[in-house]
């Protein structure tokens, strides 16, 4: 019984779409909890009102987003269990481990600290809320550390071990699974996107009450503060961007190569590919626009490591694969019980090949004995989709260039204390609130379609880490993702802009502009809100 | 310090069991609190008061649940893996439900339409009703056996459907847990608030303890007149490498019975569970609402440990391939993930701990009407 | 160690945003009519 190649193609779009969702909201939540740490800081070093609205206002905007965070995040931890159980099975003694941890050492502390940063204004000291927020925002990127740790190793799958006899794989290393190349580069590179994400929204809403000429001052240290955090944010993700992390395991240097459109090896420094029309078929790029040198300095960082090319790779995993066939004819044996020990030995010998045998899956039940013509369209799924990658990550690289712009010349005329006069970048950051999201979003797909064919890199095939569920079964959840998701993405965006409009005057403290002059024209409410004062630490 | 693998499988069954217990007595009471939420509150701000005596806490406490998740992935990835994707539908109805708890909570209150207010309170009922059920029916289908089978590459296959799922028994389990779940909110409740709210807790703790003596007692008869439990035959050694489809495994009626006659002393667990009970009773209406959270508590511990030490050592068995049954022997982790998981455990779980019974502790007061009247744009 | 650079990196930015606020503090009339109208 295997899964149907439909149930296969629908479990990806779901898997690909709850993600791809999930990280709309992730991004900012890394971002503001710091960005909220920031101002805290602040209200505790001058101690001005001003910096306290701040919190509460953005916390506001950060605590609508953050719901839907936790909301798609449960989604995430169930359906590797519902839709990917022989993923689950097969790498759980690995993947498993980071997951748990995550709960136990980060989203309990975020969590839980979430909580007290809402409603714990009146019950704790000045300091004490501070460190509630500093906990909340180290929690938040705690979180990150150990799912990318976690998905660091589905690209690379470091220190572990495929055991035959449990038909998976297994820890062999913990320590190398966290100091994982690829899971650090990763890690850093997208977290610091995050922090664009926060800064990048803290700064286009503050443009936009300066544009209204509304909250001045509110909305100048906000949006000083967001230039400020976003810039030395920007630069490390593209300073750090993950590159560096693609010289090691062969996926990650497949991916690279079908990034560049790279199908012959260079000799090296490689060239850089700025602009062409990559042919799958063809094996080539047509119209290339190259930059001498420059991919070869950028992925190796070094003058004379070789960057490999498609072609190159392609013979590789054909030789793999006819390897990995003769490891899955021993795996048959040890796994009905008949193998001697020099099969066994021969096992270990070929296993590492044993994930490219796999590859052979999709086209026969019997592996060993697969033909000519199953081994070679086997190799050329061995690689991902050429043009939406090379496509794909250009686009991402152009966004975070323009992002470095705004927020180079929005702190430089925040420095320089003229940027209330700047209209054209303040509807410059207005208007660019979505480009870190078109870059997040892209960054993820060159990253996780980039990995394709493979759930674990070198290891398991996505093809056979599914569940063995039905069409109807996977419509039933599509439908029920979509309807959820939209209706929710709908309430979220209608909350956003609500209280985005209002700004500062949603806090119903009196001081801000669209309770000033007449008192009861509040926008919402409508009620007298200045009867008393709620504040018990007013200045 | 290396532990043996037999003790640490076994420490792992403990581990998850008590990852189990601390979701429900946490999570349990908020969504206890959610179930309650529409007749508890009659009007906008009494409603209030509920959601508020639950609202900074709830997010930390549904942590427990995807840490329990997570420690079976990583613990007893054989189970995650054939659990979850066996009870597809009724996990995904499970997780649409949990979807408006998040929402329910952040967005009811920051507009100030009735309907909209309205909507969300259901959308709480739902995030509360519908795991509190479902979990008990997972655990009353556990305890007949699941439609499963592995092959040759020991992927899980599973071959029931949602509807039979929705047994005579396992609805049964269904009423116990919810009814357990909606006590444990109610006592919560009762202690965290005040006047007519508090007057009604009263009544819901006593009418759902009530349920659920009633439905835990019918569920135990059930099982002791003739029910078809599994027992192991043959099995590898405890400490040799997990393979699920190595042992031979009867189905005998009145198997769930046997660890209370080899150990005697069990017999504590369904006996906890009942005296909790009157004893969430007994103090909810004395207004002691400390010890009335504490027998709650304790009752939920009761009929956790009920589950686990009639089906030991069994996790997950198979009604088809009694065989290919998953035991906390043979569905485990490697030795390396358990040891390492195991000091992530003692490490962090004390200090979770330690933080939420201070972030409890900072925020422990009674939710009156006059507070959400004061801070009515600042509360949820 | 990335790790380490993260941590490095994330306190010298969130030292870039308070700097540059506490520039603005410092040196700027924050509001257009009145200084300071809002504190």
């Amino acid at each position: 019984m295997f899964p149907t190649e439909e149930v296969i193609e629908l479990s990806r779009w779901q898997f690909a779409s709850t993600a791809l969702y999930h990280f709309l909201f992730v991004p900012l939540t890394l971002g503001m909890t710091w960005i909220l740490v920031i101002m805290e800081s602040l209200y505790v070093m001058t101690n001005k009102q001003v910096y306290k609205d701040m919190v509460k206002f953005w916390g506001k905007l950060f605590g609508i987003n953050f719901a839907l965070g936790v909301t798609t995040g449960l989604t995430m931890e169930f359906e590797f269990g519902t839709n990917w159980a022989y993923y689950s099975h097969y790498v759980g003694d690995v993947f498993g481990a980071p997951l748990a941890i995550e709960g136990l050492m980060a989203f309990f502390l975020e969590s839980t600290f979430v909580g007290l940063f809402f409603f714990g204004w009146d019950k704790l000291s000045k300091k004490q809320h501070l460190m509630v927020t500093f906990l909340m925002a180290l929690g938040t990127n705690l979180s990150a550390l150990w799912i990318l740790i976690a998905n660091g190793w589905m690209q690379n799958p470091v220190g572990s071990d495929f055991n035959p006899m449990t038909m998976r794989m297994e820890m062999q290393s913990f320590a190398d699974v966290i100091l994982n190349p690829v899971a650090q580069v990763k890690f850093i590179h997208t977290v610091a996107a995050g922090y664009v994400a926060g800064s990048m929204f803290v700064l286009g809403i503050s443009a936009y009450y300066i544009l209204k000429g509304r909250d001045l001052g509110f909305a100048r240290r906000s949006f000083a503060i967001a230039a400020g955090f976003g810039l030395a944010s920007i630069l490390s993700v593209i300073v750090l961007g993950d590159e560096s992390g693609y010289e090691v395991g062969d996926v990650q240097k497949t991916k690279l190569a079908a990034i560049e459109a790279e199908w012959e090896t260079e000799k090296a420094p490689a060239a850089f590919t700025v602009i062409g029309f990559p042919d799958q078929e063809a094996e080539e790029t047509h119209a290339a626009i190259k930059i001498p040198y420059a991919m070869g300095i950028i992925a190796t960082r070094s003058f004379d490591e070789e960057v490999p090319g498609l072609k190159d790779l392609l013979e590789n995993h054909e030789r793999r694969i006819r390897r990995g066939m003769i490891a899955a004819g021993y795996l048959d044996k040890i796994r009905a019980g008949t193998a001697t020990e020099f099969e066994k030995e021969s096992f270990e010998n070929a296993k590492e090949d044993l994930g490219y045998g796999f590859l052979l899956r999709r086209y026969t039940d019997d592996i060993p004995n697969a033909t000519e013509e199953m081994i070679q369209k086997a190799t050329k799924d061995s690689i991902p989709q050429v043009a939406p990658l090379f496509w794909t990550f250009r686009i991402m690289v152009a966004v975070g260039f323009t992002l470095l712009f705004i927020f180079a010349a929005s702190f430089y005329y925040t420095a320089k204390r003229v940027v209330h006069k700047k209209r054209w970048l303040l509807k410059l950051a207005l208007y660019g609130i979505p480009l870190p999201w078109v870059a997040i979003e892209l960054g993820w797909f060159v990253a996780e379609f980039g990995r394709q064919p493979w759930a674990i890199g070198e290891v398991l095939p996505t093809y056979m880490a599914a569940s063995n569920l039905t069409v109807g079964q996977l419509w039933f959840s599509m439908a029920g993702f979509l309807g959820f998701y939209t209706l929710l993405l709908v309430i979220e965006m209608y909350l956003m802009f609500k209280f985005g409009r209002q700004g500062p005057s949603s806090l119903h403290t009196g001081r801000y502009h669209f309770e000033q002059g007449s008192d009861d024209s509040s926008a919402g409410g409508g009620e007298p809100v200045l009867a008393r004062p709620v504040e018990s630490d007013r200045i | 310090m290396i532990i043996d693998y037999e003790i640490l499988k076994l420490i792992w069954w403990l581990f998850v069991g008590v990852l189990l217990i601390g979701f429900a007595i946490t999570d349990g009471f908020d969504m206890g609190a959610g179930v309650l939420l529409p007749w508890g509150g009659k009007n906008d701000e009494e409603r209030r008061v509920i959601i508020n005596a639950v609202a900074p806490h709830w997010d930390g406490n549904q942590v427990w649940f995807i840490t329990a998740g997570g420690a079976i992935f990583a613990a007893w990835p054989a189970t995650y893996a054939a659990a979850f994707s066996g009870f597809y539908v009724a996990m995904l109805l499970v997780l649409f439900a949990l979807f408006f708890r998040p929402v329910g909570f952040d967005y009811r209150s920051k507009i100030e339409d009735p309907r909209w207010r309205n909507m969300w309170d259901w959308g709480l009922f739902i995030g509360g009703f519908v795991p509190a059920l479902v979990f008990g029916v997972a655990f009353g289908n556990l305890l007949q056996g699941v439609p499963f089978q592995y092959d040759e590459y020991l992927r899980p296959w599973y071959t029931g459907s949602f509807f039979e799922l929705l047994n005579p028994f396992a609805l049964l389990t269904g009423v116990v847990s919810l009814s357990m779940l909606t006590m444990h909110g109610a006592v919560y409740l009762h202690t965290r608030t005040t006047g007519v709210i508090k007057e009604r807790m009263k009544k819901a703790t006593t009418f759902f303890g009530g349920l659920l003596v009633v439905s835990f007692a019918a569920a135990g008869l059930w099982i002791f007149a003739g029910f078809d439990g599994f027992h192991i035959v043959s099995m590898p050694a405890t400490d040799s490498l997990p393979n699920p489809t190595a042992k031979t495994v009867e189905i005998v009626s009145g198997a769930w019975l046997q660890n209370y006659q080899s150990y005697p002393l069990t017999i504590v667990a369904p006996v906890l569970a009942f005296i909790g009970v009157a004893g969430a009773i007994f103090f909810t209406i004395r207004d002691r609402g400390g010890l009335a959270f504490i027998s709650s508590s304790l009752s939920i511990v009761g009929v956790i440990m009920t589950a686990g030490v009639s089906m030991f050592p069994f996790v997950m068995p198979s009604s088809t391939h009694p065989s290919h049954s998953l035991t906390l022997w043979d569905a485990s982790s490697s030795h390396l993930t358990l040891t390492v998981m195991f000091w992530a455990t003692v490490i962090f779980l004390p200090i979770v701990i330690g933080y939420t019974l201070w972030c409890y502790r900072s925020l422990w007061a009674k939710v009156t009407i006059e507070d959400i009247k004061a801070k009515s744009h600042e509360l949820y | 160690m990335w790790y380490f650079a993260w941590i490095l990196g994330v306190l010298l930015a969130v030292s870039l945003g308070i700097i540059n606020a506490l520039w603005l503090e410092t040196t700027a009339c924050l509001d257009d009519e009145e200084c300071g109208s809002i504190d």
